[in-house]
């Protein structure tokens, strides 16, 4: 009986967490399985270490240890890159990128020009950014690029972003 | 019987407004899988979260005009602007819009529409064309126009010089 309960808890649990798999993972999981695809994973502290090199004599940004203090809080950025892309691929791909947004996640900018759509999604939770994910989609090219974020609101108000390019140039 | 008369006034008011917005997004639709078009899209997310991270100091006005706008969206093509200008201007509502400013300068057409009173207008919607490029863009919010001109200097987008003409005026 006993046993009987445990194999139960069990099929239960896989089931319960197959229905919440990260829908950003299925995506990636099932564009992986295809032909001409490269995949990138980077971690956390190698954002970090690119973006603390490269901001250095950056004007817009006025306060380089927040833009650190961000990119400290990128945990993992994944790329994948498709060519030559089926219509049933595509098809399947925008199916899921489409059903985000019952996960969650919101619409953040939609452009699209010629045959290039960029979408880009994100998730928050509780005053952060957990989830950005940009799909560019071509016409047989795919690509997307998420981060797995935890930023907090708090931060981007640090950012400071300045769009006063006079007055930086005159600085 | 005032309930009931209070009850239907809101709600004409209500399905009126919500006709003018699906009027808007049937017409981005419409041709947003067209590969002649360039298609824009900014969520309130969006600019929420560029609102927080502007200056306050630097960018005082760009910030509070930014936090204001609760949508962008813009519709360009380079391709037979005449036509397309014509058929907004028939499928949109545009009489229940009021126009700011008209121009016609050499066959080309630029309209900006207001909703709201004053200097704050709650939905602008820019409409160019019979030139070269044909433009809907449709800004809803709580929209200074004295900073839309403002921040037309600062997005890089096609048709956004236009929003300068709002400052000329």
């Amino acid at each position: 009986m006993k046993n009987t309960i445990y194999l139960l808890a069990f099929i239960a649990t896989f089931i319960f967490s197959s229905c919440n798999r990260n829908p950003i993972n299925k995506i990636f999981d099932t564009a992986k399985k295809e032909d001409n695809v490269v995949a990138v994973t980077l971690p956390g502290w190698m954002i970090k270490k690119w973006v603390s090199m490269a901001m250095k004599n950056d004007t817009v940004v006025n306060d380089v240890n927040t833009l650190n203090t961000i990119a400290g809080a990128i945990k993992k950025v994944r790329v994948l890159v498709k060519s030559h892309s089926s219509e049933a691929f595509t098809a399947d791909m925008n199916k899921q990128v489409d059903n985000l947004s019952s996960k969650n996640f919101d619409t953040y900018a939609f452009i699209k020009s010629d045959e290039n759509k960029v979408t880009v999604y994100g998730k928050e939770d509780k005053d952060k950014l957990k989830d950005l994910f940009f799909y560019v989609n071509g016409d047989e090219n795919m690509a997307i690029l998420h981060l797995k974020t935890d930023i907090s609101i708090a931060d981007f108000q640090k950012l400071n972003l300045s769009f006063n390019k006079d007055k930086q140039k005159n600085n | 019987m005032r309930i009931i008369t209070s009850f239907l006034l809101a709600l004409f008011f209500t399905a009126t407004a919500s006709a003018q917005v699906d009027a808007i997004d049937k017409f981005f639709n419409q041709y947003q899988e067209n590969k002649d078009f360039t298609v824009v899209y900014v969520s309130p997310k969006m600019f929420q979260m560029v609102s927080k991270a502007t200056n306050e100091v630097e960018d005082k006005e760009l910030k509070a005009l930014i936090a204001g706008i609760k949508g962008l969206k813009i519709l360009t093509t380079k391709v037979e602007s005449a036509k397309y200008y014509a058929e907004a201007i028939k499928k949109l509502p545009v009489n229940e819009y009021e126009t700011l400013i008209t121009v016609r300068d050499k066959g080309q057409n630029v309209k900006f529409l207001t909703k709201g009173t004053g200097d704050i207008v709650n939905e602008l919607l820019l409409l160019v064309g019979g030139g070269e490029d044909f433009v809907l863009m449709s800004f809803v919010g709580n929209l200074d126009l004295n900073n839309i001109a403002k921040l037309a200097k600062k997005i890089n987008i096609d048709g956004a010089e236009h929003l300068e003409k709002i400052g000329k005026q």
